[in-house]
C-alpha cells in the first residue's frame, strides 16, 4: 500500500526477516507462478471493473501482453513492484519480488464478457493466465457503497491483502436517536466507522464543536475492539462505536450536528497472524452532517418552571435524624434523579420557615451513562436549626419540569417531613445564648475593651505622608544651597576640601612612619602643610619664602596663632629633614597636625588683615 | 405651642450628642451576650456607619453574622479585621472555621507567593513607621554630615548610607502593602451566586458559587460585578450577590 506509515512498517518487517534469513540459511528463488483477478465479477452498465495481474518471479518480466478486447474500455493502466517475503515449509525463507499491472475497465455491453488471458515472458518462457469472465447485468452488480466482493464468509472478513483498496469502503457516520427532540432534551448521538474488514487500532477521533448543545460525553473508543454487523445493502459490515455523546439542545430550529472527521487518519487491520503486521492505510474521511430539529417548549409552564428541567425526572425528599434537641442540625435531602442534563437541574430549595433556621444548601450530583443515555441524580441537602421544641414540619416542595416523552408540564412533590424536636440541654456560656446555632462551635468569642478609631484612608494616602516624603530632601536641598550662599568660594568650603586633603596627607605620613619609612612620612608632611596653603592662597606656593607664604596666610584670613604653629611645623619639619641629629618624625607629624588644626579654626576673613 | 418653639425642640433632640463610640460598642457587645444577635449587629454597623473602626469591631460583628447564619458575610467582617491587623488571631481562626465550611472548592488554585504572604503578614502602620525611619535618618544623615565635628562625620555618612539600604525594602514592603489595598476582594454573600459570561441577566450560568466564597473583585458595571477565582475561572454575578472586603 502505498503509504508512508504502511511502507516504513513493511520494510521494518522485510528487514527483520531478511535478518532472520541470514541467521537460518541462504534465501532461496521461488518459481514463477502468474495469476489475475477482477474486484468483482457482476457489474452494472458503466461500472468500471478492476483488473489485477500478480507475477511472482525472481526477476522482471521481459514483456507483458494483455490482449485487447472489444468489450471492454481500458480506463487505465498502472504497473507495480513489490517484495513478498515468507517463511517456506522446509524451514527457509522466500525471498520474492512481485510485479504487478492493475487495469481499470469498463464493460462496452451487456451480458457475459470475457477478459482475455494476459501472458508475461520471463527469461524467454512464456506464462499466460486463463480467461475471466465478467456478467454485465442491466440490474448491476453489489453496490459501490459496500465493502468490495466480501466473500461466502463476509460476517467475518478475511484479512485486507486479500482486498486491495479495502480501504476505500470504510465510511464514517454520524446517528442520532431520534430526529426532533424538544429544547433541553436528551439526544445520544453516535459516530460510527463501518469496515469491510476486522480492524485494529486507530488514532484518536477529534470531534467537531457543537453549536447549540450542550454536551456530556458518554463514550470515546480508544481502540477498535468490539463491534456490531450491520447489513449496509444487502453486505454484512463490521460497525465500530467511536464515540458517544448525550446532547441537550440550548436552541431550537434546526440544528446541525458534524461532520466528524478522520483527517489524515491511520487505521490499522488487526493482524490475522503472528508474522503478519496486519495493514495501515491512511485515509481522511468526513461525515455527512446531520439535521436535529428541536422543538420549543409549548407555552403555559407553571409557576417556579426553570428551562433547563427537562427529562424524565423524579423528586425525591427526606430528613434525618427523625428526632433532634433544639438547636441541633436536620439535614433535608432533595434529590431530583433520572433521565435528562441532570448537572444543569435546578432542584428545589427548601425556603425559609416559622420554627427552624435554614441554612444554605450543597448540592452533590452522581452522573453515569445507563443504557447508552445519561443518567444521575442531582442531590441538594439542607441544614436546618430547629429553634423550638415539638414536631418540626417541613413543607412539602413542589418542583415543576418537563416531560418530553408525555409532552407536558409535571410538578412533582416531595411529601410532607415530621421531626420531633425535644428541649435542649442548657445553655454552659455565652456562647449557648438564645440565637447562637449549632455552627457558632469554634468560634473565637467577641472581645471588648478596645479602642475604636476613626476610619480613614490608608497611611500612605493621608497628607502627612506625603510630607514625611517629601519635606526632608527639600530641607536638605534647603539647608545645602543656604550654606553655599552663605559660604563664598573663599569661605568654608574651600577650607574644608584644603583641611580635608591636608588630613589625608597627614594620615599617609603617618602610616610611613609606621612602616619606618621616614623620609617618606617627611615629604607627605611637606606635601600636606604646602598644599593646605595653596588651597588657601589659591595659588600655587613653591618659590615664595617662608615669610611671604606666612603673610600672604595672614591676609586670606588666618589668625596668628595658626601662623605661628605653621612656622613651628615647617621650622621643626625643616630641622627633621635637614639637620643634623634633627628633630623626630613624630614631633613633626604632630606639629604638623596642630598647625592643620589650628588653621582651620581660622575665621578666614580677608577683609581684616592681621598682622603677623 | 407654636411652629417655632417646636422645631427648636426638635432640632435640640436632633442635635443632642449620641453616647460616646466606646459605650456604643460596649452597648452592642452587651446585645451579642444577651443573645440578641440582630441587636448587637445593628449596633456594630452603626459604629461603622459613623466613621469608627477596629479590628474587635470587625470581629465582633463577623461573629454576631455568623451566629445569624450569615456566613458570607461574616467572612468579609473578618476579612477586613485581618486588614486592619493582620496579626488578629481571632479573626484569622474564625475567618479559618468558616472557610472550612464552604462549599465550593477551587480547583487548580494558585498558591500566593511567600512574599506577598509575608507582606500581608505586616500591619500597616509598622510598615509605615519603619519606612518612615528609615527615610528621615537617611535625611537627616546626609544633612547633618557636614554641620557635624569631624569626628561625627564619618559615623553620620554610615548611617545614611544603612538607613538608605534599609529604606529600599521598606519602601517595596510599602508599595507591595499599597498594591494589595488596591486589589479588591469580595465574598459571596448568596447562598448561590450564578456566575455568567456577561452582565446579561438572561445568559445561561456557566457555573454557580456559593456563600462564603472568596473571589476578586475585577470590574463593577450596571450592577453586575466581574470576579475572577483562584485558579482563573471569570465571570459576572450580580452586585448584590457579593460584599466587598
Amino acid at each position: 500500500m502505498a503509504i508512508a506509515t504502511g511502507e516504513r512498517r513493511s520494510r521494518g518487517a522485510l528487514w527483520a526477516l531478511a535478518a532472520l534469513a541470514a541467521v537460518s540459511g541462504p534465501a532461496r528463488a521461488a518459481e514463477v507462478v502468474l495469476s489475475a483477478e477482477v474486484d468483482r465479477d457482476v457489474v452494472g452498465p458503466g461500472e468500471v471493473v478492476t483488473l489485477r495481474a500478480r507475477l511472482v518471479s525472481p526477476e522482471a518480466p521481459s514483456r507483458w501482453e494483455f490482449p485487447d478486447s472489444p468489450d471492454f474500455e481500458v480506463l487505465a493502466d498502472a504497473p507495480s513492484q513489490e517484495h513478498s517475503v515468507s517463511l517456506g515449509g522446509g524451514g527457509g525463507v522466500l525471498i520474492r519480488q512481485v510485479y504487478g499491472v492493475t487495469r481499470e475497465l469498463r464493460p462496452r455491453r451487456t451480458g457475459t464478457l470475457r477478459i482475455p488471458a494476459i501472458t508475461a515472458v520471463v527469461r524467454g518462457r512464456t506464462y499466460t493466465t486463463g480467461p475471466i469472465a465478467v456478467t454485465v447485468s442491466a440490474a448491476g452488480g453489489p453496490p459501490s457503497a459496500g465493502p468490495a466482493a466480501p466473500g461466502p464468509g463476509a460476517g467475518t472478513p478475511v484479512p485486507g491483502r486479500a482486498y486491495r483498496g479495502w480501504e476505500r469502503d470504510l465510511v464514517l457516520q454520524v446517528e442520532l436517536d431520534r430526529a426532533e427532540a424538544y429544547l433541553g432534551e436528551q439526544v445520544v448521538a453516535e459516530v460510527w466507522l463501518l469496515s469491510p474488514l476486522d480492524l485494529g487500532t486507530f488514532e484518536a477521533l477529534r470531534p467537531p464543536g457543537l453549536d447549540g448543545f450542550w454536551k456530556e460525553d458518554l463514550y470515546s473508543a480508544r481502540g477498535l475492539l468490539g463491534f456490531d454487523v450491520r447489513d449496509v445493502k444487502g453486505i454484512p459490515t463490521r460497525a465500530y462505536c467511536l464515540y458517544r455523546a448525550a446532547l441537550f439542545p440550548t436552541r431550537a430550529g434546526d440544528l446541525e450536528i458534524g461532520p466528524f472527521e478522520f483527517a489524515d487518519f491511520v487505521v490499522h487491520t488487526r493482524p490475522p497472524g503472528a508474522l503478519d503486521p496486519g495493514e495501515a492505510v491512511r485515509i481522511t474521511r468526513r461525515s455527512a452532517p446531520v439535521t436535529l430539529h428541536v422543538k420549543p417548549l409549548p407555552p403555559g409552564a407553571p409557576d417556579g418552571f426553570e428551562p433547563a428541567n427537562v427529562g424524565r425526572l423524579s423528586l425525591q425528599g427526606g430528613a434525618a435524624p427523625p428526632q433532634v434537641a433544639v438547636g441541633e442540625p436536620i439535614t433535608v435531602r432533595v434529590a431530583v434523579s433520572g433521565d435528562g442534563n441532570v448537572r444543569a437541574l435546578s432542584p428545589p430549595h427548601l425556603k425559609q420557615f416559622p420554627g427552624a433556621r435554614t441554612f444554605p444548601p450543597t448540592t452533590r450530583d452522581e452522573i453515569g451513562e445507563r443504557d447508552r443515555r445519561l443518567q444521575g441524580t442531582r442531590l441538594e441537602e439542607t441544614v436546618l436549626v430547629p429553634e423550638r421544641s415539638g414536631e418540626l414540619v417541613i413543607p412539602p416542595v413542589e418542583w415543576p419540569y418537563f416531560d418530553p416523552r408525555a409532552g407536558r408540564y409535571q410538578v412533582a412533590r416531595t411529601p410532607e417531613i415530621r421531626v420531633a424536636v425535644v428541649p435542649a440541654a442548657p445553655a454552659t456560656g455565652p456562647q449557648g445564648a438564645p440565637g447562637s446555632n449549632a455552627l457558632a462551635a469554634g468560634l473565637r468569642p467577641i472581645r471588648s475593651g478596645e479602642a475604636l478609631t476613626r476610619h480613614g484612608p490608608p497611611a500612605w494616602q493621608r497628607r502627612w505622608f506625603a510630607a514625611l516624603l517629601l519635606a526632608p530632601p527639600a530641607a536638605f536641598l534647603l539647608v545645602t544651597a543656604l550654606g553655599r550662599l552663605q559660604l563664598g568660594p573663599r569661605g568654608a568650603e574651600p577650607g574644608r576640601r584644603a583641611g580635608r586633603s591636608a588630613r589625608r596627607r597627614l594620615g599617609r605620613a603617618r602610616r610611613r612612619l609606621e612602616r619606618s619609612d621616614r623620609p617618606g612620612a617627611l615629604a607627605e608632611v611637606e606635601h600636606a602643610l604646602s598644599g593646605y596653603a595653596a588651597d588657601r592662597l589659591g595659588r600655587p606656593t613653591a618659590g615664595l619664602t617662608r615669610e611671604a607664604l606666612l603673610k600672604g596666610l595672614s591676609r586670606a584670613g588666618a589668625h596668628p596663632p595658626a601662623t605661628r604653629a605653621l612656622r613651628e611645623a615647617l621650622d621643626l619639619l625643616d630641622l627633621a629633614r635637614f639637620g643634623a641629629g634633627g628633630a623626630q618624625a613624630e614631633e613633626v607629624l604632630a606639629a604638623a597636625e596642630r598647625a592643620v588644626g589650628a588653621l582651620e579654626e581660622a575665621d578666614w576673613q580677608p577683609d581684616e588683615e592681621v598682622p603677623g | 405651642m407654636s411652629p417655632s418653639i417646636v422645631a427648636l425642640a426638635l432640632a435640640l433632640a436632633a442635635a443632642r450628642p449620641s453616647p460616646p463610640p466606646a459605650e456604643r460598642f460596649e452597648a452592642a457587645n452587651r446585645a451579642y451576650l444577651a443573645g440578641d444577635l440582630e441587636g448587637a449587629s445593628r449596633g456594630y454597623l452603626e459604629l461603622l456607619a459613623d466613621g469608627w473602626e477596629s479590628p474587635a469591631l470587625h470581629v465582633n460583628l463577623g461573629n454576631a453574622r455568623y451566629r445569624m447564619g450569615r456566613r458570607g458575610l461574616a467572612v468579609a467582617s473578618w476579612a477586613r479585621a485581618l486588614r486592619l491587623d493582620p496579626g488578629d488571631a481571632d479573626a484569622r481562626a474564625n475567618l479559618e472555621l468558616a472557610r472550612a465550611q464552604n462549599v465550593d472548592e477551587v480547583v487548580g488554585a494558585e498558591a500566593r507567593p511567600l512574599l506577598v504572604r509575608a507582606v500581608e503578614r505586616v500591619p500597616d502602620g509598622e510598615a509605615v513607621g519603619l519606612f518612615a525611619l528609615a527615610w528621615l535618618a537617611l535625611w537627616l544623615g546626609l544633612a547633618g554630615r557636614p554641620l557635624a565635628p569631624p569626628w561625627l562625620r564619618a559615623r553620620m555618612g554610615a548611617l545614611a548610607l544603612a538607613c538608605a539600604v534599609l529604606a529600599v525594602p521598606a519602601g517595596a514592603l510599602l508599595a507591595g502593602k499599597a498594591a494589595a489595598r488596591g486589589t479588591t476582594t469580595a465574598v459571596v454573600v448568596a447562598p448561590v451566586a450564578a456566575v455568567r459570561e456577561g452582565i446579561e441577566p438572561a445568559l445561561r450560568p456557566i457555573f454557580e458559587l456559593h456563600e462564603g466564597t472568596e473571589v476578586r473583585v475585577l470590574e463593577v458595571r450596571d450592577g453586575a460585578v466581574r470576579v475572577r477565582l483562584g485558579n482563573g475561572m471569570e465571570g459576572w454575578v450580580g452586585a448584590t450577590d457579593v460584599e466587598p472586603v
